[in-house]
C-alpha cells in the first residue's frame, strides 16, 4: 500500500499566494487536492498518475460563505458541502444549491468534498452546478498575475474540461440569492438516495407575475450532455405560457429533446431523456399546483 | 520521495508518525499505528467501513492524505473505549446483535456517535439520512437500526 504513494509528493500551502505560486511553478505537474474525494479515488483506479499533489485543505481564507454588497453570495471555494448545508445564508437565499447539496454523497464525504473541488472536477453529473446555472452563478478563478470572474455557463467545455489553466485555480463562487417571491427546485434521479451519482438531474429557478403566467424561467439539466446545458427552449415555452398540466408536460418533453445524452453503467441515453422529463414535470407541477388552469 | 513527520492527537493522545505525506490516513492508522478499527472497504468512500471522527465529524478515512491530518484530532471506534469499558453505542450494538459479520460495524458506530450528538432523538427517517454513508454487506440494516434506537434512548437516560 505504502509503496504507490511513497513515490507522491505533497505540497501543503498555509495561504493562498502560496499555493498559486505553486501552481505558477508546476503547473499542470501539481493536482490540487481540495477536499480529495475525487482526487484520490482516481489515483487508486488509475486513472490519473502523479507525481505531485497540493492539499488545500489548510487554506482557511477561502472557507467562508456571505451575503455581499453586491447582493451576490459569495461562497469560498474550500467551503465543505457540509458547511454550506448548515450556512443560514445559504439554505434561505440559495435553496436550489442547498437542496441539491443536501443529498449529494453521504455525511463522511460532504465533510470532505468541497464545492469548489465539485466545480472544478468538471462533471456533467456534477449536483453543485445545474443549481447555479439556474441561480446565475459566477465562478471567480486566480493565478498569480491576475483573477478573472467567469459566468457558469461558460466555465465548462465538455466533460471533465473546464476553461481554467494549469496556473489558476477557483478562489470563490458567487450565487444570485433568490427572491420571496421567486421560486426554484432541484429534482435528482439517481441508483440509490445515498452515495449515488445522478443519472439525470433538473434545476430550475421561476419568476412569476401576479397572475398564472411565468415571466422569467432559467432551467438547467445536469448529467445529459458533455456539460450542465440550460434548456432554453423550455424557457420560452414556460414563459407566458398559461400554465396547464398539458402544457407543463409538453414544457418537459421539449427540456427532455434539448438534452444529448449518453448510455454508460448508469443508465443508456433513451432512459436519461425520461427521465429528465419527468424530474422536470414534478418539480413543475410542485410549483405552480395551486396556480393550474 | 521523503517521508514526513505526521503529529496528531489520535483518541485523546497526541501522536507522531513517519509516513509517505499522500499515504491514506486510513492506511496509517492500521499500518503505522497499529489501530485495525477502521476497515479498507471499497477504498474509494462509498462504503464507509473506515470512517473515523476527525475534529469531531466523520470522515472516510480512505479519502484523507496523512498530510492532511497534521494537528488535527482523530477518533476510532478504539478510542470509544473508556475507564468504564464501552462506549453506549458500542455496549447496545453488541447487546441487539447489530453484527452479523461485524466487517462494517466501526464505521457504522463511529457515524452512529456522531449522529446522537447530533440528534439526541433521531427520527427513524434522521438516521437513515445520516448513516446511508454506510454499507452492511450483511444487510442487517434492521438490527443496526434498532440499536442506533436504544442507544439513543440509553444515552438520554444516562444525560437524565
Amino acid at each position: 500500500m505504502d509503496l504507490s504513494y511513497a513515490q507522491i509528493e505533497v505540497y501543503t500551502p498555509s495561504t493562498c499566494d502560496e499555493a498559486m505560486k505553486v501552481l505558477a511553478d508546476k503547473g499542470s505537474g501539481v493536482r490540487i487536492v481540495a477536499g480529495g474525494t475525487e482526487v484520490m479515488v482516481a489515483l487508486r483506479n488509475g486513472l490519473i498518475e502523479q507525481n505531485a499533489l497540493m492539499d488545500l485543505s489548510r487554506l482557511g481564507e477561502l472557507k467562508y460563505i456571505r451575503m455581499g454588497d453586491d447582493n451576490l453570495i459569495h461562497i469560498g471555494a474550500l467551503t465543505t458541502l457540509s458547511t454550506c448545508l448548515s450556512n443560514r445564508i445559504l439554505t434561505e437565499h440559495a435553496p436550489i444549491l442547498a437542496e441539491a447539496i443536501s443529498n449529494m454523497a453521504s455525511v463522511q464525504v460532504r465533510n470532505l468534498g468541497t464545492i469548489g473541488g465539485n466545480i472544478a472536477n468538471g462533471s456533467p453529473a456534477g449536483d453543485t452546478i445545474p443549481p447555479l446555472y439556474a441561480q446565475t452563478g459566477n465562478i471567480v478563478v486566480s493565478s498569480t498575475h491576475a483573477d478573472r470572474t467567469v459566468s457558469v455557463e461558460d466555465f465548462f467545455l465538455g466533460p471533465k474540461r473546464t476553461i481554467m489553466k494549469p496556473d489558476e485555480l477557483i478562489k470563490e463562487i458567487q450565487v444570485r440569492p433568490v427572491a420571496p417571491e421567486e421560486r426554484g427546485f432541484f429534482k435528482r434521479f439517481s441508483l440509490r438516495n445515498a452515495q449515488a451519482c445522478s443519472v439525470a438531474s433538473v434545476a430550475a429557478w421561476l419568476k412569476k407575475s401576479s397572475g398564472k403566467v411565468v415571466t422569467d424561467a432559467r432551467i438547467a439539466l445536469g448529467a445529459v450532455a458533455p456539460t450542465v446545458i440550460r434548456a432554453k427552449g423550455a424557457e420560452l415555452l414556460l414563459k407566458a405560457a398559461p400554465l396547464t398540466k398539458e402544457r407543463l408536460w409538453s414544457i418537459s418533453e421539449k427540456a427532455a429533446s434539448e438534452s444529448s445524452p449518453i448510455t454508460d453503467v448508469r443508465a443508456t441515453a433513451e432512459y436519461r431523456r425520461s427521465v429528465t422529463a419527468a424530474l422536470l414535470f414534478r418539480g413543475l407541477l410542485e410549483t405552480f399546483e395551486t396556480s393550474l388552469e | 520521495m521523503p517521508k514526513k513527520l505526521v503529529k496528531f492527537t489520535l483518541n485523546g493522545e497526541q501522536v507522531s508518525v513517519l509516513v509517505a505525506p499522500a499515504k491514506p490516513l486510513l492506511w496509517v492508522l492500521r499500518d503505522d499505528l497499529g489501530l485495525t478499527g477502521a476497515k479498507p472497504g471499497c477504498e474509494a468512500g462509498e462504503c464507509g467501513a473506515c470512517t473515523v471522527l476527525v475534529d469531531g465529524e466523520p470522515v472516510t478515512s480512505c479519502l484523507m492524505i496523512a498530510a492532511q491530518v497534521d494537528g488535527r484530532d482523530v477518533t476510532t471506534v478504539e478510542g470509544l473505549i473508556s475507564e468504564d469499558g464501552l462506549d453506549i453505542v458500542q455496549e447496545v450494538f453488541a447487546k441487539v446483535g447489530a453484527p452479523q459479520c461485524g466487517y462494517c460495524m466501526p464505521g457504522i458506530i463511529m457515524s452512529a456517535k456522531s449522529l446522537l450528538e447530533k440528534f439526541p432523538d433521531p427520527s427513524a427517517g434522521e438516521i437513515r439520512k445520516y448513516v446511508g454513508g454506510n454499507i452492511c454487506r450483511c444487510g442487517n440494516y434492521p438490527r443496526i437500526l434498532q440499536a442506533i434506537v436504544e442507544a439513543a434512548q440509553n444515552a438520554r437516560v444516562k444525560l437524565g
